[in-house]
């Protein structure tokens, strides 16, 4: 049996249905662990168990939980969809208890590492899987927790999600959805970049990026104050509710030693370029023009 | 202890507040509201205790009809400002009879 981890939350997954379970086991490579998953700080290694029985119009679907059913009815693509979804939540509470969790992405490219810090639907899962398919490390496209005591930044380098607008933007590194699922997910493809790490790392830049279709292939990129950056990641925090001043003290130190800056381009290759090229010191407001 | 009109002249750092420093400056995030506001050093001292010690008072300083102190100088100034950003609150009537 396969283990995994999420930052401080241990699982297993299973299914009944082997298309499933070989999806499964495809979808959540990133997050295997060499060594079988050990509880994490008194909790206890999560077991998911997909069932199905497929049987025309008797079929039959549910999800459970260690031993509570979280589903049980009769749409088949919905206990993928509630799986996503409860590892996701169940991750940030069990990690939220030892550290700030950022709704956020990651990526490392030599020693500039970025976080992204933003509102679903900005387009930082876009972003972040052009970056992590052009050279850069791939930390998340979701989850980025800081470490109170040293301020270091671990991600779940999960399987990106991509709407269908984008698809045709990447060629390698799907995940193979077989026949069978196809009709369980007919809007989501999951994308795997080559280089994906959930080792701790060493942020540099908090980079807050704004999809703009009218700036086209013009990038214009302005440093952020530091009370900005702050409300920016106080905002795609978790956990500030739970522990306010955890998160608070936490973020504020990590907004002193970072730069920070706002990304706005509608392009993916001239906002890359940008990304690769921030100051890694200093702070000037640039404009400029990617040749096409 | 409460004035003539039976109003609280103690207040408490409202709930769900923290402080921080930034570069120096000092903020204070608001969770309920989900807002981080930049303060004075002496505003940030005054939450502190506040929320240290449970509570603090306005000395020689009695509060409005509104439950703000009425002076404008000093201590009681700024308590009045983190009163109307609702970092700080008055003590409901009552709680804390038997004070000095």
């Amino acid at each position: 049996m396969t283990d995994y981890r999420a930052l401080d939350h241990p699982f297993r997954a299973t299914s009944n249905e082997p298309a499933v379970a070989t999806f499964l086991d495809e979808l959540l490579r990133p997050l295997r662990e060499e060594v079988p998953a050990e509880p994490a700080h008194g909790s206890e290694v999560t077991a998911y168990h997909l069932a199905y029985r497929l049987e025309g119009e008797e079929e039959m679907a549910r999800l459970s939980v260690d031993d509570e059913t979280v589903y049980r009815g009769r749409r088949p693509d919905r206990p993928l969809r509630q799986f996503l979804h409860e590892l996701n939540r169940r991750c940030m509470t069990q990690t939220a208890q030892r550290r700030p969790v950022l709704h956020a992405a990651a990526a490392k490219l030599g020693d500039r590492a970025i976080v992204l810090p933003q509102a679903p639907r900005a387009g930082k899962s876009t972003l972040v899987a052009r970056l992590a398919t052009g050279g850069w490390g791939y930390g998340t496209d979701e989850l980025v927790a800081i470490d109170p005591a040293n301020l270091a930044a671990s991600g779940v380098p999960r399987a990106i999600t991509l709407r269908p607008d984008v698809w045709s933007l990447f060629h390698e590194g799907w995940v193979p959805t077989p026949p069978e699922l196809s009709r369980f997910l007919p809007d989501r493809r999951f994308l795997i970049p080559p280089d994906c790490t959930d080792e701790p790392i060493d942020l540099t830049h908090v980079v807050l990026y704004v999809y703009d279709a009218h700036l086209a292939e013009d990038v214009d990129l302005r440093p952020l104050e530091p009370i900005e950056t702050l409300r920016a990641l106080l905002g795609a925090s978790f956990s500030v509710g739970d522990h306010p001043q955890r998160d608070l003290t936490t973020l504020a130190r990590l907004t002193e030693r970072v730069g920070a800056w706002q990304l706005r381009s509608g392009s993916l290759e001239a906002a890359c370029a940008a990304l690769a090229e921030l100051p890694m010191s200093g702070r000037q407001s640039t404009s400029r023009t990617t040749a096409t | 202890m409460q004035d003539e009109a039976g109003h609280p002249r103690r207040v408490r750092s409202s709930p769900r507040i923290a402080t921080a420093t930034i570069h120096g400056r000092h903020v204070a995030l608001d969770v309920r509201r989900r807002l981080l506001l930049e303060i004075s050093p002496e505003a940030a001292d005054l939450i502190r205790e506040a929320s240290e010690a449970g509570e603090v008072g306005v000395p020689g300083e009695s509060f409005a009809e509104t439950g703000i102190p009425s002076s404008s100088s000093g201590r009681a100034a700024i308590i009045r400002d983190l009163l109307s950003a609702g970092l700080l609150e008055p003590l409901p009537p009552g709680s804390d009879l038997g004070r000095p």
